[in-house]
């Protein structure tokens, strides 16, 4: 695979060239700092991006012109990524040499809109569709409890402080949901164009100089050239006593999640030696908390870590019933311990080893992993992949044992079922 | 071995039938990974049934495939996800109404994790505590369902549309039938099911062609599995009428949960399943998908919560329509509208050439991802006996007037309306 990156100006084009796929990738970020007041604007901005259009006036104009140009995939969202907020388009569409000659630039074209050239009235969103998503959203947020994995993940939001400032509850979000208005949603627009920075990603089947021209011929961005906003964010202090909150619910499975946070976390084990913790831990079937907690135990259907390295945190995850949660914590908590002391195997050890080696080969087997994995070398200054490789195999038992001191839990929360 | 060409695809695919009755099906594409898949034609909606020959038909409890499906990956000296994970691949298995696919992906190492796959799904072993530890944990997966306001719609509507046939019962099986499963249900299950005649083996990615097939005929050389023997599921008559035509459920929520299932009866005015099922789908996106004058209407209406999903299912002699939709208060206006949009037999040419369009530009897509090669596989031998080889020119030429024409008698008249309702006082 080729890559090559053109200098726009006020953005950066990257190629990447593949004759793997019969399609063709495109990326569009926009990344701007992460601020608490962003949740007010972020789930309005992409949901109205996404539904409304300068030059089609439904959705359902939109989705003809789309399959018109043989159907793209597409989807426009944030995504919380360290201190940055991404503002992203992800696409995958039919290359022109199994459709019609002309297509890869319309499909760009249509695409980049979305993005570049939203419908705006009178200096702000369109008014009815605005008011319509807002009234929606508001309902969306109000049945949250009706989805007890969503409902406990956004609680456990309101209990565990992620930055430096806490995050909005629900209750709030609702509240500052109410009083945005369509000028103001586009004044945050206007702010993300001239604030952030943009890259584009394109792979596939593709000639780089000719996409070239078809973006400049197409995408016209408005905003300056920035330096890349700061992404890391180093956690500095954890509850020394974990605040566990638990909360009832009329469900007959209760959710737990569990938050622990890394305190002075190097650069070596945020990129290598965490995520073998991460699935050693709670990974796959083999990792510790399955085999205890699930197979030997036989307290739940899954359980498993989530790993934020940019952040420092680590969540854990289980669907138990709410009667077992003393059994259920004090086993996670004997297995955090085992990580400390080395209790695992090295059978285990290699096997996250040989399954991170796969999973560098996998890459090229996947566009949207050759685009993420090149984003994350550009981000967050991930090593190429073959030093990821050779990286990965020097992580020692005691690389883990060193780093799993350094992970206190600091939040639990557990939305109780009591209906049986 | 015989090679099929799926014209216009790129895609070639060489097959042959074991002499123990194994249907093979291998194609290499331009990917490092390789995924192997082996489907055993049986699902949750098969609960009553026998070898040719036996007497009476064992019953077993709803649940049983699933339930199965867990116990194959349990043996007594070794353990078949470790080996995967030893190799870096990923493995997991599945199981739908009709079958249970066991499968894994992986870039090294490929022989070992076909000999791990192919052992797994030969080797059972169940015993009395294996089997009562499962039970916990597959309770644990249940109750996730319990609490989904979609599933509990969508099971309800199950029960309320057949009367008879096992498709009425969820995969999973209720708790009850979780808790009664024993380890001779499991072997009389697998004893059935299990035989290779019964089974789909499908491997997509970086292959060598011949070289799998030698390892696979060597594999099943030093494994004797006996004659295969037909299977003979308990046939049950099913009456057109669905069996409740509305239910309300409450529960502490805050919207309105619809599931509508329309059940009706095969016109069979059409030889070719492929194409009947084609027009059936293109009939609902024609009036739900985001084509239609709907997308409009449910993106603004402040009532709808979410779009109108919309399905099709053959089972048996019918075809399940069924939607699905989150309300914020009038249910009674969205059922009116999917009963209405579903009756109106008015379609527009030049959407269902986009529709058309749409569909051809998924069939590309589809061709992709190994795992996704291996689904089209698995569904077309369950589905049509043989592969479809010629579906980018079964769809490329659709007609509309054809189209029209299978549509314009279907009775629409059967119909379940299952509403999750808020809680409110003493309901």
């Amino acid at each position: 695979m080729k890559y090559k990156k053109f200098d726009e100006g006020n953005y950066n084009l990257y190629t990447l060239v593949t004759d793997r796929f019969k399609t063709i990738d495109l990326r569009i970020n926009i990344r701007i700092q992460n601020e608490r007041d962003n949740d007010k604007y972020i789930p309005m901005l992409w949901r109205m991006l996404v539904s409304t259009s300068s030059k089609y006036d439904s959705l359902k104009e939109i989705n003809e012109a789309a399959v018109d140009i043989y159907d793209p995939y597409y989807g426009i969202r944030f995504i919380g990524s360290g201190k940055q907020d991404v503002l992203s388009l992800s696409a995958t569409f039919v290359s022109e040499k199994y459709t019609e000659k002309g297509m890869n630039e319309k499909n760009i074209k249509f695409l980049a809109d979305f993005i570049f050239n939203p419908k705006i009235i009178n200096d702000g969103f369109d008014e009815e569709m605005f008011e319509i998503k807002k009234e929606k959203l508001i309902d969306y947020y109000l049945s949250t409890k009706d989805y007890p994995r969503e409902y406990a993940e956004s609680r456990f939001r309101e209990e565990m402080t992620f930055f430096d400032y806490k995050e909005h509850s629900l209750d709030e979000i609702i509240e500052l949901t109410r009083s945005l208005t369509s000028k103001e949603l586009y004044d945050f627009y206007k702010k993300v164009i001239n604030e952030g920075k943009l890259d584009i990603f394109i792979s596939g089947n593709i000639d780089p100089l000719e996409i070239k021209k078809i973006c400049e011929r197409n995408i016209t961005f408005l905003g300056n050239y920035h330096e890349d906003p700061e992404h890391v964010f180093n956690q500095k202090s954890y509850n020394k006593k974990p605040i566990i909150v638990i909360e009832n619910s009329s469900n007959v499975q209760s959710n737990l999640i569990i938050g622990c946070k890394t305190i002075n976390m190097t650069d070596y084990e945020r990129k290598y030696v965490s995520l073998l913790y991460s699935w050693i831990l709670g990974g796959g079937m083999n990792s510790l908390l399955n085999q205890t907690v699930r197979e030997k135990n036989s307290l739940c259907y899954y359980i498993y870590t989530n790993r934020n390295n940019l952040l420092g945190i680590f969540k854990i995850y289980a669907g138990i019933d709410g009667k077992d949660f003393d059994k259920v914590y004090d086993l996670i908590e004997e297995e955090i311990n085992n990580m400390k002391k080395g209790n695992f195997s090295d059978d285990l050890l290699e096997s996250v080893k040989n399954t991170y080696y796969n999973s560098l080969i996998s890459i090229e087997d996947h566009q949207d992993d050759i685009i993420n994995s090149f984003i994350s070398e550009i981000y967050t200054g991930a090593d190429d992949v073959e030093t990821r490789r050779k990286m990965m195999g020097k992580v020692t038992k005691e690389d883990i044992m060193e780093f799993a001191k350094k992970i206190h839990i600091d939040t639990v929360f557990l939305l109780k079922g009591d209906r049986s | 071995m015989k090679k099929l060409s799926y014209e216009k695809l790129d895609l070639d695919i060489y097959t042959e039938t074991l002499k123990n009755g194994l249907r093979v099906f291998l194609c290499k594409i331009p990917r490092n990974e390789i995924h192997a898949r082996m489907t055993a034609m049986f699902g949750g909606s098969t609960l009553e049934f026998k070898l040719k020959g036996e007497k009476g038909f064992t019953k077993v409890p709803a649940g049983i495939a699933h339930f199965l499906e867990h116990k194959m990956f349990e043996k007594e000296d070794y353990d078949p996800l470790q080996i995967y994970e030893r190799n870096g691949a990923s493995a997991n298995a599945f199981t739908s109404e009709f079958i249970t696919s066991y499968h894994f992906t992986g870039v090294n190492n490929f022989f070992e994790n076909l000999n791990n796959l192919l052992r797994c799904v030969h080797e059972p072993y169940f015993t009395y505590e294996n089997v009562e530890k499962e039970k916990g944990i597959i309770a644990q997966e249940k109750k996730e369902d319990l609490d989904s306001v979609y599933y509990i719609v969508h099971d309800k509507a199950l029960m309320n549309t057949f009367k008879n046939l096992d498709y009425k019962n969820t995969v999973l099986g209720s708790l009850e039938d979780i808790a009664s499963i024993t380890k001779e249900d499991l072997y009389n299950t697998y004893n059935t099911f299990y035989h290779p005649s019964n089974m789909i083996l499908t491997i997509s990615g970086n292959i060598d062609i011949d070289g799998t097939m030698k390892f696979i005929k060597d594999y099943y050389s030093r494994h004797d599995f006996g004659k295969a023997k037909e299977i003979e599921i308990k046939e049950k008559d099913e009456p057109t009428k669905v069996v409740k035509e509305k239910e309300i459920i409450y529960k502490e929520n805050q919207t309105k949960e619809i599931y509508i299932n329309y059940k009706v009866k095969k016109n069979n005015k059409l030889d070719d399943r492929y194409l009947s099922r084609i027009y059936m789908n293109i009939y609902l996106a024609m009036k739900f998908s985001g084509l239609s004058e709907l997308s409009d209407i449910t993106t603004k209406d402040k009532n709808f919560l979410s779009g109108i999903n919309a399905r099709m299912e053959e089972v048996g002699n019918f075809y399940i329509l069924s939607f699905n939709v989150t309300v914020k208060d009038d249910t009674d206006m969205a059922v009116k509208l999917i009963d209405d949009t579903l009756k109106d037999m008015n379609f527009d040419e030049h959407r269902f050439d986009l529709i058309k369009k749409a569909n051809l530009n998924s069939l590309i897509l589809s061709t992709e991802n190994v795992g996704e090669i291996c689904s089209m596989i698995v569904n077309q031998m369950r589905l049509y006996n043989g592969l479809v080889t010629n579906m980018y020119f079964k769809l490329f030429n659709l007609d509309f007037d054809a189209f029209k024409n299978f549509i314009k008698d279907i009775d629409l008249n059967n119909r379940c309306v299952v509403i999750l309702e808020p809680k409110k006082g003493d309901n």
